[in-house]
């Protein structure tokens, strides 16, 4: 076989020390550990915007993987390195999309099958549906916020730079979605 | 800071739709992630390269670099991505050799996303697909491969 897994080297835990723009530069020139670092950092992120237009746990991974494939092979079309997650994220968006689009046009339903038959305790099942519910009645802009800064971990001055809003209206956007969420959690 | 600590206090649960508590599973994606991204650029430059090698030696790339593909897909239970992966390289390479190939590497395709057990029903297996396709000396369509594929993986 000629495919191996890559395994982390200590070359990968270095890269993990590297500001954004010095690992976008190493992955354009062809260094896998930083490709793999910028995976590790962006993932769950990616994941993050994949949710809140499919709002499908596992159509979310998926399209957040392939963005992520897409964005490592194309790494040499992100001209701002300091911009690449708001780079990264505009494909995540147009996957997800394309991927909608699919399930329209195949009359896919948008609640997850999987949720109902999932092998998971009911708790833990009813917990997912009631947030996924509840995240319905937030907008698209705010579902990326709170997903992002409550999910994948990002600050303010990170989501604002990723969805290109200012600081202020990261924060205003996250405390009215948080707002909207629990009035609809704690029903 | 103290607005930082606030704010986490208040922060919606969701460890529940969080994939990366699952570490294993996460770290495996990520490992995809780098592999298939190495394979696709791979990929891509023997198909630029391909044309510049004589007819035998083309061939038997070609050949090997469908197993390649294949087998990443048995693998990595990602067959969608890597028949995505074969239409490139079967755009990628000249329509005279396809057949030849494709032909060769039909019974492993469907051997291995057919089902295991060698016998697959003829329309429904990918291998047999692509031997159907090379004898009529066609480059199947990325939606015609697939379209088979997913008509497999939904009578399994």
């Amino acid at each position: 076989m000629l495919f191996v897994m890559p395994v982390p080297s200590d070359s990968a835990l270095a890269a993990e020390d590297l500001t954004l723009s010095e690992l976008v530069v190493a992955a354009q020139l062809g260094d896998t550990s930083a490709g793999e670092a910028l995976a590790r950092r962006f993932l769950r992120p990616a994941y993050a915007v994949a949710l809140s237009i499919l709002r499908r746990p596992s159509d979310a991974e998926d399209v957040a993987q392939d963005a992520l494939i897409i964005a490592l092979l194309k790494i040499q079309d992100c001209r701002a390195p300091s911009a690449f997650g708001a780079w990264l994220m505009q494909i995540v968006r147009n996957q997800a999309l394309n991927l909608r689009s699919k399930r329209i046009l195949r009359d896919v339903p948008e609640q997850q099958p999987e949720e109902i038959a999932s092998p998971r305790a009911s708790g833990d099942t009813l917990t997912r549906m009631r947030l996924l519910k509840a995240l319905d009645h937030l907008t698209e802009q705010q579902r990326e916020v709170v997903l992002l800064h409550d999910l994948a971990g990002f600050h303010h001055m990170e989501i604002a730079k990723t969805l290109d809003i200012s600081n202020t209206n990261s924060r205003q956007i996250l405390f009215v979605a948080r707002a909207v969420l629990r009035r609809y959690l704690e029903r | 800071m103290k607005e930082n600590s606030m704010s986490d206090e208040e922060k919606v649960d969701f460890s529940c739709l969080d994939p990366s508590s699952n570490a294993e599973g996460w770290n495996a994606r990520i490992g995809d992630i780098v592999a298939q991204s190495q394979l696709l650029r791979a990929a891509e430059h023997s198909g630029e390269n391909l044309s510049q090698l004589d007819g035998l030696a083309q061939t038997e790339r070609f050949e090997q670099r469908i197993r390649v593909i294949a087998d990443t897909a048995y693998r990595k239970q990602r067959q969608p991505l890597a028949l995505r992966l074969e239409s490139q390289v079967l755009a990628a390479g000249p329509r005279a050799l396809v057949s030849g190939a494709i032909l060769a590497a039909a019974a492993w395709l469907g051997a291995i996303l057919g089902g295991g057990s060698g016998r697959t029903p003829a329309l429904e297996s990918p291998g047999l697909s692509l031997a159907m396709w090379a004898e009529q000396g066609r480059v199947p369509e990325t939606r015609e491969i697939l379209l088979v594929i997913e008509v497999t993986r939904d009578e399994r």
